[in-house]
């Protein structure tokens, strides 16, 4: 039994904690060298077709490196390394230390003697769980991102992409849905949109949705789509309507209902974003003519329009083109989130008369048909758009078939000399000159928004 | 039983090692106002067997330092004002034509004021090369050649030498042999407005408060060879080694700061200051052995004026406690297995 | 017989050389070169920065030798009589003055002048009449030194401020030119344990006066090949740069190369080499080991040669290389 064995028991208790943070710092160093050319060989392999072997090579290289340092880390931590780290932690001034090099050189005369015992003396003391010995290494900040960006790297942006889109996809399916939602706030309101539609249980008609999408190639750009496919899609949506069962055709109901608990009226409560006075005025007589057509019974239910107020886009902003189609992918410009689905308003030329006619679409004419079917094609378009097949269509397609072409204006009233400009120029921003007055014309626009 | 009693009796000499030094430092502190630290550096070099050098600006009581600490110690205290006719032999003595009654012609030695134990040589820069070099070799052997004979120098000796930053016309800076050879370099700066305040207080009275004999010299010898036989671990001497090394640009234990602004560092004398006043700290403490703070603390006296620095670190104004700070908090403290 | 008596110069040379060790750490090299100057009879010049043991170095070799030892520090105030000495008038019973001589430090066995670069050149050449001549001139009186004499200067390159480096003629009457490096890491550590501690070590006396007047004979007594004297020669012309043999360094670097004194230093400290490795002859390898500290000083560089601060040591390796065992 030697004179300083408190201090070994001490320092016999905290050597694995110290071993374990040699290890992490080991660990660190090693995916230091190994992830730069993993994260390069992952990047090339996007563009060339890199072996597995190859790309295996920073991941054994890691593996190597890693036994290698720790068991160097692991080996060279002595008790004299350990005893320096619990003097230094608890203020003991090299006490521990000097007592353990002391004993191990036979310094036992006089003062090197008294310094063991009090070494020894304060060892007794110490509580080993105030001895806090881990410290990150130095750069694991940088380590932790550059693994997280190999990790990304490797697994693939498009898959975490739509793994993200999948939720997005969620809220514009409901939207598409709620027509002319002022949804102001719309991201927020998206996780309580999605739940009603979650309570579809995946049944056989879906089976059969996916061997639909197997036929379907997995790449079409959206631009060079032919309008027969989603002519396909329609007829697909008809024989799907027959293979639901009683109850779950009840279930859809409901949920579109939930979904429609918020009336044409409600939504024109809401209050716009950053309107001004003048036009808040005239928008919501707009609206007052509407809800007044409809109760009197002059209009239908679908073709009541909600107040979507957008102010004039930041100069160089998309207009709300194809992607408020209820397309397969995000929902919302880039022009504020307005649940507004609808196209760009015709850009009518006012040449010296005080007459503005505004046009809108109503975005509930996308299907002609019932309710039903309508759910049935946002769940279509929702579980479609999860398994990464590119089904957007152009707007062009879904207005063809699905739209009628409203020709009267909604409103024809005069226009304050004063407003017309403002007008104008809101119309503007939107999405440039237009040449001609047909629907089909899109603006500039012509990226596909989701991949 | 026999072992125990030497024990206590290690944490006797210890004990009564600080007791005394607390003593001497406090009882100078009576009459000295303020300087506490330079009161304590000075205690630790004549403890380390070195000798101190004081940069400072005349009338802040350098003097009356001394004074006193040969006092407190019972010890014998000279003052010599360096100027620049001072000579050789106005320090060391000479030998002087004496005749007995026989008419015998022979040389007597007259010893200068070397000859006492605690020497203060005001303004050393001020003398010649060679009264200041006479001087320094004194200091370094305690002993002084004159004539071809050897004059040995009464234990303890200590030299208190101090430099006048202001007029430095008409100096002669201290060459970077002899400034190597003082352990601590003290800046001795002006007082605080309550320092000066006591000052007034205390001087303006018709006499000097008492100061008592607090020890004599055996206590002192005693001490030192206490001090000496600290023990230092093989990591602390390490340690204190690589900052060492680390003072001089051509070592691979250098920072950067040291590569940019430093011509030429330390010698082995550095290390030995380091070690010495480590040693004397750790007593201080109530410790048995040396520990890494020790060496810190230590540091900046002792290295501040061996390190040389180049013309970019005068045209930037770096000084050398900042490289001196740098070089502690960049070398690391390792123990390895033996 | 000679083989026996070889031995005992290695044992001697041993034994004294680990005394001087048992205080100074490191610098072995340093060490072996200021004896091997002790024992040629010449003198030594130490190259080195403040604070490496110089003084001590040279203090511990006079205490092992029993001999006496003095240092002087050179200062720019230094004057010629702080050296050798002076005569002062004195007056006898009936009034009669005369001088009386006192000594200088000059007189010892081993002086140490620190320094040496410090002083004016009428003071360095006080020394230097006394190291060459062992013998001091004063009022008319010379005056000769006691045997052993041997002086070690010490030059500091770091401050050269008001400094008068030595000329070069009185540069090449040292015999060797040893450079002092800072300890490494283990060597000061060992000189931090050796100068902080109780333990003070009292250096033995090894060796006396006679015994080292034995090995100076000795050394001088070894045998050089004429091919290996030749060897010296051709070493030593070709530092010089207008030679046909000189090398590209010297021809680029070197103003003026080495004097004969170079080959002296060659040859004598050669032989102590050999009579080291216990042998009886000089080999070429003997004097390729102490080429340097026997030219390094004696190289006189051109301005481009100063300028870019070129070391005479690669010079010196150079020509080493180059110069042929065998030849004319």
């Amino acid at each position: 039994m030697t004179a300083t064995q408190p201090i070994l028991k001490v320092v016999g208790r905290v050597t694995g904690r110290v071993r374990f943070w040699h290890l992490v710092d080991a660990f660190v160093r090693a995916g230091k060298w190994c992830l730069p050319p993993a994260l390069v060989l992952f990047i090339l392999d996007k563009l060339v077709d890199v072996p597995g072997v190859i790309l295996a090579l920073p991941g054994v290289a890691f593996v190597i490196a890693f036994t290698v340092l720790g068991a160097k880390a692991l080996a060279g931590v002595n008790r004299f390394q350990v005893a320096k780290i619990i003097d230094d932690q608890m203020g003991l001034k090299d006490r521990l230390t000097s007592a353990l090099y002391f004993e191990a050189l036979k310094y036992t005369e006089g003062l090197a003697q008294a310094a063991i015992e009090e070494g020894v003396a304060h060892a007794r003391h110490l509580d080993t769980r105030d001895i806090s010995v881990g410290t990150w290494p130095r750069h694991s900040g940088r380590f932790i991102v550059a693994a997280l960006l190999t990790l990304v790297v490797a697994v693939g942006p498009q898959n975490l992409a739509s793994f993200f889109a999948r939720s997005d996809s969620d809220t514009d399916a409901v939207r598409a849905d709620r027509g002319d939602e002022t949804n102001a706030t719309a991201p927020a309101p998206a996780p309580t949109e999605e739940t009603p539609l979650q309570k579809i249980e995946p049944k056989k008609p879906l089976t059969e949705l996916t061997r639909l999408e197997s036929d379907r190639p997995p790449e079409r750009d959206p631009a060079t789509m032919d309008t027969t496919m989603a002519q396909d899609l329609l007829e697909d949506i008809e024989n799907i309507k027959h293979a639901l069962s009683a109850s779950e055709l009840k279930d859809m109901e409901d949920a579109f209902k939930d979904d429609n608990k918020k009336g044409p009226a409600e939504e024109r409560e809401e209050p716009p974003p950053r309107i001004a006075p003048l036009d808040k005025e005239l928008l919501e007589d707009i609206a007052r003519a509407e809800k007044k057509k409809v109760e009197k019974g002059e209009g239908k239910p679908e073709d009541a329009i909600g107040v979507a107020v957008k102010m004039p886009a930041p100069p160089g902003a998309r207009p709300r083109g194809p992607r408020a189609k209820g397309g397969g992918g995000h929902g919302g410009g880039d022009v504020g989130e307005s649940g507004d689905t609808r196209g760009p308003p015709k850009r009518i030329p006012i040449p010296g008369r005080d007459k503005l006619i505004i046009e809108s679409r109503q975005s509930k004419d996308i299907l002609e048909k019932t309710d039903l079917e309508r759910t049935v094609m946002n769940e279509l378009m929702m579980r479609l758009s999860m398994k990464d097949v590119k089904m957007t269509g152009t707007a062009k397609d879904v207005e063809a078939r699905f739209t009628p072409q409203p020709r009267q204006p909604v409103v024809e009233e005069h226009v304050p000399l004063g407003l017309r400009g403002y007008v104008q120029r809101y119309f503007e921003g939107m999405g440039g000159r237009r040449t001609s007055e047909k629907p089909s014309e899109e603006p500039t626009d012509a990226a596909p928004s989701s991949e | 039983m026999g072992k125990r009693s030497e024990e206590t009796n290690t944490e006797k000499l210890v004990q009564s090692f600080r007791d005394t030094f607390v003593r001497m430092s406090d009882e100078i502190s009576k009459v000295i106002v303020g300087y506490k630290d330079v009161i304590d550096n000075v205690l630790t070099a004549l403890m380390s067997r070195g000798n101190v050098l004081l940069e400072g600006v005349p009338g802040i009581g350098k003097t009356m330092l001394v004074r006193t600490l040969g006092e407190i110690l019972d010890l014998k205290f000279r003052r010599v004002q360096f100027t620049a006719d001072l000579m050789p032999a106005d320090i060391l003595g000479t030998n002087m034509i004496a005749q007995d009654e026989a008419g015998n012609r022979t040389f007597r030695f007259e010893r200068g004021p070397v000859f006492t134990h605690l020497l203060l040589a005001d303004e050393i820069n001020r003398a010649t090369p060679k009264t200041q070099a006479a001087l320094l070799e004194a200091m370094e052997e305690h002993s002084v050649t004159v004539a071809g004979t050897k004059y040995v120098l009464d234990e303890p000796f200590f030299v208190l030498a101090t430099e006048n930053p202001i007029e430095m016309e008409g100096t002669y800076p201290l060459p970077q042999a002899e400034l190597d050879k003082f352990i601590f370099k003290l800046d001795v700066g002006f007082p605080g407005l309550d320092e000066l305040d006591e000052i007034i207080v205390r001087t303006t009275y018709e006499e000097m408060p008492p100061v008592d004999v607090v020890a004599k010299t055996e206590d002192i010898l005693e001490m030192r060879k206490l001090v000496l036989e600290v023990p230092i671990a093989p990591h602390v001497e390490d340690y204190a080694a690589r900052t060492i090394l680390a003072t001089s640009p051509t070592s691979e234990f250098a920072t950067d700061m040291v590569r940019q602004y430093v011509k030429a560092g330390s010698s082995p004398r550095g290390l030995q200051g380091l070690l010495l006043a480590g040693k004397v700290k750790a007593l201080l403490d109530g410790r048995y052995a040396v520990s890494c703070e020790d060496i810190n603390e230590t540091a900046h006296p002792t290295l501040r004026h061996r390190i040389q620095r180049n013309l970019e670190a005068e045209a930037e104004e770096i000084s050398t406690d900042a490289v001196i700070s740098d070089i502690l908090e960049k070398t690391p403290q390792t123990a390895e297995a033996v | 017989m000679s083989g026996k008596q070889n031995g005992r110069f290695t044992v001697r040379f041993t034994t004294l050389r680990e005394e001087i060790e048992q205080v100074i750490v490191g610098c072995r090299d340093v060490i072996e070169e200021l004896l091997t100057c002790l024992f040629s009879g010449g003198n030594a010049l130490i190259e080195s920065p403040p604070g490496l043991g110089k003084t001590l170095i040279v203090k511990t070799l006079s205490e092992a030798l029993d001999l006496q030892f003095s240092r002087i520090q050179f200062t720019p105030d230094l004057m010629p009589a702080d050296i050798v000495g002076t005569n002062i008038i004195m007056q006898d019973d009936v009034g009669k003055r005369y001088f009386q001589f006192q000594r200088g430090p000059v007189f010892t066995n081993i002086l140490l002048a620190d320094e040496i670069n410090r002083a004016t050149p009428k003071t360095q050449s006080a020394l230097l009449e006394a190291m060459q001549e062992h013998a001091v001139t004063v009022g008319g009186v010379r005056r000769e030194l006691e045997e052993p004499f041997i002086v070690v200067a010490t030059e500091n390159h770091l401050e050269t401020e008001g400094t008068y480096s030595l000329p070069e003629a009185q540069l090449d009457r040292f015999f060797f030119n040893s450079r002092l490096r800072s300890p490494d890491l283990d060597e000061l550590r060992e000189i931090g344990r050796r100068t902080t501690t109780t333990s003070r070590y009292t250096v033995e006396k090894k060796l006396n006066r006679d015994e080292v007047e034995e090995m100076k004979r000795e050394a001088r007594g070894v045998d050089v090949a004429p091919a290996v004297r030749r060897y010296a020669s051709r070493i030593v012309l070709a530092t010089h740069p207008t030679h046909e043999t000189a090398t590209d360094r010297v021809k680029r670097f070197v103003r003026y190369g080495s004097s004969p004194r170079g080959t002296q230093a060659l040859t004598i400290g050669g032989k102590v080499r050999a009579l080291l490795d216990g042998r009886k002859t000089v080999s070429a390898a003997d004097m390729r080991s102490v080429a340097k500290p026997s030219l390094r000083h004696r190289l006189i560089l051109n301005f481009e040669g100063e300028a870019e601060n070129v070391d005479p040591d690669d010079i010196i390796a150079e020509v080493i290389d180059h110069v042929p065992e065998s030849g004319a």
